[in-house]
This record gives structure tokens, C-alpha cells and sequence, in this order.
């Protein structure tokens, strides 16, 4: 049994022209140790799907489906249980480090917090083990960076404490929202090794979203491509890569920087935009964008199918 | 987050939404308030000009919808003509804090330098006196009264207003087109009074609402304490202070009064407000 | 952190020095000859002469004013001239009243407004969350004198729980005393309390939307945690501003609410004062009271520090 399994996961949420659905009938499996990357442009449901699987979207927002997480379906939980989970068992990597972290109290504050939340354990016991947790993300001079504030960090820094904070009671799922999306490049490659790292030292399962492939391609193991709310392919990723089904991932992947292409110059994975989310197609979301759409595409909503050993895509012209 | 946003633009509609109510209920209020006092100049129930000892502190009734005070005289028509004072003095209360305030405000961001620092540092030191204090300095060397009680909290009214301006006309004057009329050779003075007013006016409009009713309110105590408006002319604050000896035998007596000042004073404060809300909707929740 | 200090102040006592330039200004300079307006017109004139001989107005301006100053800093307040005692026995008697009225409003002001604000909002999209700010404009819509009155009619007159006015000497009886700056002080609290609320509510919903609001949930906080614990210290700036400024209001409402109860304390003393034209003592208090929000802005201006760690790196 996989650590977490999510069935059928649909968001709903309420606006003036009726209920739209960020996140539509979403279904996958993270195993420990696994990493599973969910990749997208943004407004494909990424961000949402993972907010859906902390319990932390808006009081208004309706949940539907399971999330399993060791077999026990997270939404039947009441609010005091799922709190005892957060950052206990899933723990959560947010993208703007230098906003994730509250001014105006200590780093080692923050760090203690969900230790002395969930644990037994002392003030004295709580410090000790936040000094550990920084030195293990590798900050320098822990005892004396346990008091400094988050504005006397760099944005690295303060990454490497937000990761601290989500490892600090040993949890058996990280969900990462983008964590490298705001840093600079040097920066990235550092914290994407730290979370490589503690992956294989422990037996955490990553869910890592993302929007850049390159970093999917170093170190996911097995990468879910969003599209308009919906899961548009899943597989091994080099599988993925290397072969990839649906029209949208060949775009995505098009679209990556290349050794041939002069720097900077990022091509628009396929043109048109994403959607918007009162006016998604009833058929294939992609249906408007896609080279290769036909008059079937738009008739009904394709279902995923198995194309190659352990990848799907939903796509009818696969 | 997608949720959180939707859920903010919801809010917003619907904060608009109240504050249109806000707006008519205020703005009934204050026409209401404004139709009282000019109606009063004609026409009260009762003549308040003569005393009715025969007929002092009678509980409310159909001769007298709110009773008499303590020279049988009608509160009802009491109320209406302390209506009259309340507004004078507000009125004029908030024109001396608005003209001067813009005044200093303006000539504080074009003249700028050591003349702005200490404008402004003397407007924030007359933040730190209060109305009541201005107004016992003013009654104890120029004696108690309607115009003391204008001037201390017309004077108390500068600074925010200095504030504004200045703050609406230095992000203001940073703009292109004002640029460009300096490039043109234009004043200072040209220029804060063309380009600054006309864009400062919302926040003005609002602030002025507002002033308006801490003014009545300021106004009713300074009255309470006999540092205003003197008898025989009727105000709201006076009717409250000659209420209190009798609060035990004629408690409604200090009741509608009070009612008259709060009614006034929510009016203007859920126009001001609904104002604000209507005219700069990121300005956001309250005060 | 030390350096802000010292030039905050430096700020403190130049304004101080300001605002005891205009009080002298407005009660010394302006009137022309404050012993006439003591003395009212028919004084007759051997009487003015001795009385401008004991202020020394026949000094200059210039120096009368620096030996006022010169003499409060010793201690010396000057004679009253209706009790004809030293002012500043005058004056301490005065503040033993004024002072616990004013801490007590504060403290039930902050007491009040904080609940009041956090649970508005964390209840912003509910009723009773809304009920809460309608509750508010009523409140600022209220004179507190008024307010005061309704009190006494209901809990001095009516029920009689608590006295209507009067205040019994702390050697005497401190419960009793103390007792009898209930009412008042709840008086003064309302409005005070209400504009806070207010604050509290706005400042913490602006606060709610920052991210790391979401990280403390994603540690596992529960709402009312996440509030008490990260958001309020994050609201605190303008709060604390908000409460700096409504010190100014809550002097004057105490002088407004101790002539209401018939309190011995300082708004009182300068109310009597000014009946009676003792222009020394209305001086004295009118720059005490004066200091006091002063004082209390620049305590609010270095709470700032201890608030919000940003704010001690940066240079005043």
C-alpha cells in the first residue's frame, strides 16, 4: 500500500457563475521514499491539489474523493485531528521564502513550534533538537543562527529554516510547493540536493510541484502532468520524458531550455493560454490549444488509459 | 491561492454591498439632522422661549412627545434648536481645520526643506492636545462660548487635514504630469493648487464627514462642561448637564439628548465611512 | 538600539519644550495682562499691581518663561492663586485620582478591544462577527459623558451596585475607592475601546493574508493559535499607534468624566481652575496632561522596537 492515495480528488469552489473545479477528479499514489512530481503551468491545479491534501484551501472550498494517507481518509478527519497531523506527518515546503516565515519571531522559535505542538518534548529538548534540525539543513553556527530573525537571513537561508520546520517532527510526507521557484539558480541546485538528500536518508515521500522540468527530470522519480485541473499523463520519469504521450507534455517539454538554443530564450510550451476556469471545455481541456485536436477531443473528456508499463495519459489519439 | 481570492473579490462585493446601505441610512440620517435645524427656525412644537413652571419635568406625553425640562419647557423643541448649534459649530469647526490644514498642508509640500519638517512637526504637536484641553485654555483667558468652542476644535481639526494634503500631494506631485508642468516653468504654488486639490478632494470629502462628527461630539462635551455655547441658547450638551440633577425623579430627561447626539454622530460616521469604502475600495475594513 | 533611544529623546524633550511654549504662549502672552483676566475687570488697581508683583509679570516675557520652566524642573509649580497653597501639592493630591481612572480605562480598553478584535476577526464572514462591528459604531457614536449618565442611572440609581459620583479617600478605604473609578472608567473605556476593536480587526485581517499565516497552519496551529501567537505581535504597529494617538482622547475624556462623577482627580482641579481664572494652575496641569501624551507617544514610538525586530536595525 502506498503511504498516500488520492482518489478521485475533486475541488469545487463557489463563484458568481456557478461552481468551477480548480482540481477535477484527480487520482495518484506517493510511496516512502518516492519522489512524485507534479508538474504544470500555473493554474493547472498544482498548487491546489496540494493545498487539498494539507486541508489549508478557504473555508469555502468543497473537497470530494479520498485522500488516503496509511489507508485513513484525511477528509473524514475533523479539524483538531487533521491540526495533530500537520507538521507532525505532513509537513509542507511553501515557494516565497521570504514571506513563509513570520518577521517578528526567532527562527528557532519557529523551528521549536511544532515540536513543542506535537511532541513531549521540553523547551530545552525542543531547542537542542532545532539547533540539530538547522545544523542538518545545513546552516552554519546553529546555536548562535538560532536566534536571529528571518530578515537577517538570505532567501536560501530562509528556504533551508522552512525546511527545518517541515522536517522537525520527522514526518512521512513533504509536500513542496515550488520551494525553488524564487531562489536564484546556485541557490536552487543547494536546496533541490538537500531535499534529494533527506529523501534518501530517510524514508519521506516528496511531493514536489513544480513548473520546470529540468528539475523534474534530476530528481523525481516518477512526475504527474497537470492540465486544466486534470491529470493529462503519469508515468516513470524517464519514461515520461524520454517518451512522452500526451500532446501537452510533448509541448512542456519542447519548451525546455536547450544546449542549442541561445539562453533565455524559453519557447510558450503551445500556444493560447490556459483556460479560465468558468469557461473549461466539457471535452479535453487542452482541446482548444492542441495541434493535434480532432472533433472528437471536444465530445467527451478523454479517460486516462495505459499506454506503456505504469504510464497513462488521457489523450484519445495516444 | 485560487480559494482565498475568489473568497476576497466575494467579500469586497459584498462589503460594497453594505456599504451602499451604509451610505443611504448615513446619508438619511444626516438630511434628517440638516431638515430639523431649518425646520426649527420656523416652526417647534412648544415656544422655548418662555418658562412653564406649572409644567416643569413632565414625563413625555402627547402635548409633549419628550416630556419638559425643568423650566417647562418642551424637549422636543429644545432638541430641535440645540440642532442648530450642534451644526453651526461643526460646520464651522471643520472649514477652519479644512482651509487651514490644506493651506499648511500644501504650502508645507511646495515650499518644503525646514519649512515642511516644522510644519509638520508643529501639527503633530497639536495632535497631543486634546479638544477639552484646547478649549480650557481658550475659556480661561478669553472666557467660555459658542466661538471658543469653534476655534479649539476647528484648530484641533488642522492636523489631519495638513496631513492628508500633504501626504495625497507629495505621491502627487511625484506623477508625470506634474513633472511636466514644472519642466513647464510653472510655481510650486500653480501646481499644488491645480494638480494636488482636485486629487486630494475624495480624501478631503471623507475626512471632513468624519470630522464633522467628532466635531458634534466634541462640541456636546465642551457644552456639558459649560465651556461652550452659552444659555440661554439650548444645546444638547447644556440639556445633558441639567439633566443630571434630576436623573433620579426624570431619567428621559438625559436620555434623548444623548439619543439625538449618537443618532447625529452614527449618521455621519456610516457616511463617512460607506464614503471611503465607495470612493477607495482598498482602503478596506474600517477604520 | 541605544542610539534610537537617545534620539528619541532628544525628539521627547524638544517637543515637550514646544508645547510649553505655546501653553504659555496662549495663557501668558495672548491674554495680554493675565492678571487683569484673574482679577476680572473691576479689580482695582493696587490689587492688580500686587498680583503682577507675585506672578512677576512685571519681568519680561522671555524671562518669566524661562524661570517657569526653571522652577518646574526644581519642583517648584508655583502658588495657586484661588487656594493660595503650592501648586504642585495641589496637583499630586489631584493625580492619586486621575492617574488609576486613567490606567484602569486602559486597561479595560485594551482588555476589551483585543477580545473584541481577534474574534472579529477571525469570525469576518460570520454574523456574530459583524454583530461585533455594528456594536462598535454605536460605540464611537457615544459621548462618553453620556454614556457615563446611562451608567449611573442604571447601575448607581437603579440598581445601586456602585456609587453615583464622589470619591472616598485611598487612606481611607482603597476597595471603596476603588470601587467608585469602576463606573467611570468603564465610562471612558467604551468609545476608546470600540475605535480599538476596530484596529485590532482591521489590522489582524490584513495580517491573516500574509503567507506566513499559512505556514503556521501548515506546522499544525489551530486557528485561535495562529492568531494569538503569530498574527497579533504582526498587527501590533498599528495598534499600538492607534493607542498612542487615543491617549490624547482618553486625558480629555477623564476631564470630561470626572466632572461627570464628581471625582477629585485632575480634569476636576483645571475645571474649577478656569471658573475661578486661577490661570497658574489651569498653566501647570494643561502642560502635565499635555506631557503625559507626549510621553506616552514616544513610549508607544520605542514599543515599536521590542515589537518588530525589522524595525531595530533600521536607522531612525
Amino acid at each position: 500500500m502506498a503511504l498516500l492515495e488520492v482518489e478521485h480528488l475533486t475541488v469545487s469552489l463557489p463563484t458568481s457563475d456557478g461552481w468551477v473545479h480548480p482540481v477535477d477528479d484527480v487520482s495518484f499514489t506517493v510511496s516512502r521514499g518516492e519522489i512524485l512530481s507534479i508538474v504544470g503551468e500555473s493554474g493547472c491545479g498544482k498548487s491546489t491539489t496540494a493545498l487539498a491534501v494539507m486541508r489549508l484551501l478557504a473555508e469555502n472550498v468543497r473537497i470530494a474523493g479520498q485522500i488516503r494517507l496509511d489507508g485513513a481518509d484525511l477528509l473524514q478527519l475533523s479539524e483538531a485531528e487533521m491540526c495533530a497531523l500537520r507538521g507532525n506527518r505532513i509537513s509542507m515546503i511553501f515557494q516565497e521564502p521570504m514571506t513563509a516565515l513570520n518577521p517578528v519571531k526567532t527562527i528557532g522559535f519557529q523551528i521549536m513550534e511544532p515540536l513543542l505542538v506535537h511532541t513531549s518534548m521540553s523547551r530545552t529538548e525542543a531547542r537542542e533538537k532545532a539547533i540539530d534540525l538547522l545544523a542538518r539543513v545545513g546552516i552554519d553556527q546553529p546555536a548562535r543562527r538560532i536566534n536571529a530573525y528571518p530578515h537577517q537571513l538570505s532567501g536560501g537561508q530562509r528556504q533551508r529554516i522552512v525546511i527545518a520546520m517541515a522536517l522537525a517532527c520527522e514526518p512521512d510526507l513533504i509536500v513542496a510547493d515550488e520551494p525553488t521557484t524564487a531562489l536564484d539558480t546556485t541557490v536552487q541546485r543547494q536546496i533541490l540536493d538537500l531535499l534529494l538528500r533527506l529523501v534518501s536518508e530517510t524514508s519521506i515521500a516528496l511531493m514536489l510541484i513544480t513548473h520546470n522540468l529540468a528539475v523534474v527530470s534530476e530528481v523525481a522519480d516518477r512526475v504527474m502532468v497537470m492540465y486544466g485541473g486534470r491529470i493529462t499523463e503519469t508515468g516513470p520519469t524517464s519514461d515520461v520524458l524520454a517518451h512522452p504521450i500526451h500532446p501537452y507534455t510533448k509541448g512542456l517539454i519542447g519548451a525546455l531550455p536547450r544546449a542549442d538554443l541561445p539562453p533565455g530564450e524559453r519557447l510558450v510550451p503551445i500556444a493560447g493560454v490556459v483556460p479560465r476556469l468558468v469557461d473549461m471545455p466539457s471535452g479535453c481541456a487542452l482541446a482548444d490549444r492542441c495541434p493535434a485536436v480532432i472533433d472528437a477531443c471536444r465530445r467527451a473528456r478523454p479517460a486516462e488509459r495505459m499506454i506503456r508499463p505504469a504510464h497513462q495519459a488521457a489523450c484519445i489519439r495516444a | 491561492m485560487i480559494g482565498a481570492q475568489t473568497g476576497r473579490f466575494a467579500k469586497i462585493r459584498y462589503r460594497l454591498g453594505a456599504s451602499w446601505l451604509s451610505l443611504w441610512l448615513g446619508g438619511f440620517i444626516t438630511l434628517c439632522l440638516f431638515a430639523t435645524a431649518i425646520l426649527s427656525y420656523f416652526w417647534t412644537p412648544h415656544s422655548v422661549a418662555r418658562m412653564n413652571m406649572r409644567a416643569r419635568l413632565q414625563a413625555p406625553s402627547l402635548d409633549h412627545l419628550l416630556g419638559t425640562d425643568h423650566f417647562g419647557r418642551d424637549i422636543l423643541s429644545l432638541l430641535m434648536i440645540g440642532s442648530q448649534s450642534a451644526l453651526k459649530i461643526g460646520i464651522v469647526a471643520v472649514a477652519i481645520g479644512l482651509v487651514l490644514g490644506v493651506l499648511l498642508g500644501l504650502a508645507a509640500t511646495a515650499r518644503g526643506g525646514w519649512f515642511e519638517e516644522l510644519a509638520m512637526r508643529a501639527s503633530d504637536l497639536l495632535f497631543a492636545f486634546p479638544v477639552v484641553l484646547l478649549a480650557i485654555m481658550l475659556a480661561a483667558t478669553f472666557g467660555p462660548g459658542s466661538v471658543t468652542s469653534m476655534i479649539a476644535i476647528g484648530v484641533h481639526n488642522i492636523p489631519i487635514f495638513a496631513r492628508l494634503t500633504r501626504g495625497g500631494a507629495k505621491s502627487i506631485l511625484a506623477r508625470e504630469f506634474v513633472m511636466a508642468s514644472r519642466v513647464a516653468g510653472r510655481s510650486s504654488s500653480y501646481i499644488a493648487a491645480l494638480h494636488v486639490l482636485p486629487n486630494v478632494l475624495n480624501i478631503l470629502v471623507v475626512q471632513a464627514t468624519i470630522s464633522f462628527a467628532i466635531a458634534i461630539l466634541a462640541d456636546a462635551a465642551l457644552g456639558y462642561l459649560g465651556l461652550g455655547t452659552q444659555p440661554p441658547t439650548p444645546t444638547w450638551g447644556r440639556m445633558l448637564k441639567d439633566a443630571q440633577s434630576f436623573l433620579s425623579q426624570s431619567p428621559y430627561l438625559a436620555i434623548f439628548p444623548g439619543l439625538a447626539i449618537a443618532f447625529t454622530v452614527l449618521g455621519l460616521n456610516l457616511f463617512g465611512d460607506a464614503l471611503r469604502d465607495l470612493l477607495d475600495p482598498r482602503s478596506s475594513q474600517g477604520r | 538600539m541605544l542610539a534610537q533611544f537617545t534620539n528619541k529623546l532628544i525628539g521627547f524633550v524638544l517637543t515637550m519644550l514646544a508645547a510649553a511654549v505655546l501653553v504659555f504662549v496662549v495663557l501668558e502672552v495672548l491674554p495680554g495682562d493675565p492678571a487683569l483676566v484673574m482679577l476680572g475687570p473691576d479689580a482695582q488697581p493696587d490689587t492688580l499691581a500686587a498680583l503682577r508683583e507675585q506672578l512677576g509679570l512685571n519681568q519680561p516675557v522671555v524671562f518669566r518663561f524661562l524661570s517657569w520652566i526653571a522652577g518646574m524642573l526644581w519642583g517648584d509649580f508655583g502658588i495657586s492663586y484661588a487656594y493660595n497653597v503650592p501648586v504642585l501639592g495641589l496637583v499630586a493630591d489631584r493625580l492619586a485620582v486621575t492617574l488609576p481612572l486613567a490606567l484602569m480605562a486602559i486597561l479595560i480598553t485594551v482588555v476589551l478591544a483585543l477580545g473584541l478584535g481577534v474574534f472579529a476577526a477571525a469570525n469576518s464572514q460570520r454574523l456574530r462577527g459583524q454583530l461585533v462591528m455594528a456594536f462598535t459604531q454605536f460605540g464611537i457614536a457615544i459621548p462618553s459623558f453620556w454614556f457615563g449618565l446611562l451608567l449611573i442611572l442604571l447601575f448607581a440609581i437603579h440598581l445601586g451596585w456602585f456609587p453615583a459620583g464622589g470619591f472616598p479617600e485611598w487612606s481611607k478605604d482603597p476597595i471603596a475607592s476603588l470601587h467608585a473609578l469602576v463606573l467611570p472608567a468603564c465610562a471612558l473605556a467604551l468609545v476608546q475601546a470600540a475605535i480599538l476593536t476596530r484596529v485590532t480587526r482591521s489590522a489582524l485581517l490584513e495580517v491573516l493574508h500574509e503567507d506566513f499565516v499559512r505556514t503556521a497552519r501548515a506546522k499544525g496551529l489551530t486557528r485561535r493559535e495562529v492568531l494569538w501567537r503569530h498574527a497579533l505581535q504582526n498587527a501590533l504597529v498599528p495598534i499600538a499607534t492607534v493607542m498612542g494617538l487615543q491617549f490624547a482622547s482618553l486625558v480629555a475624556g477623564t476631564i470630561v468624566i470626572e466632572n461627570v462623577f464628581a471625582l477629585p482627580g485632575l480634569g476636576r482641579l483645571i475645571f474649577l481652575a478656569v471658573e475661578q481664572r486661577d490661570l497658574v494652575v489651569v498653566r501647570v496641569i494643561v502642560v502635565l496632561l499635555v506631557g503625559m501624551v507626549i510621553l506616552m507617544n514616544y513610549l508607544v514610538d520605542i514599543a515599536y522596537l521590542f515589537i518588530d525586530p525589522r524595525l531595530r536595525t533600521r536607522r531612525a
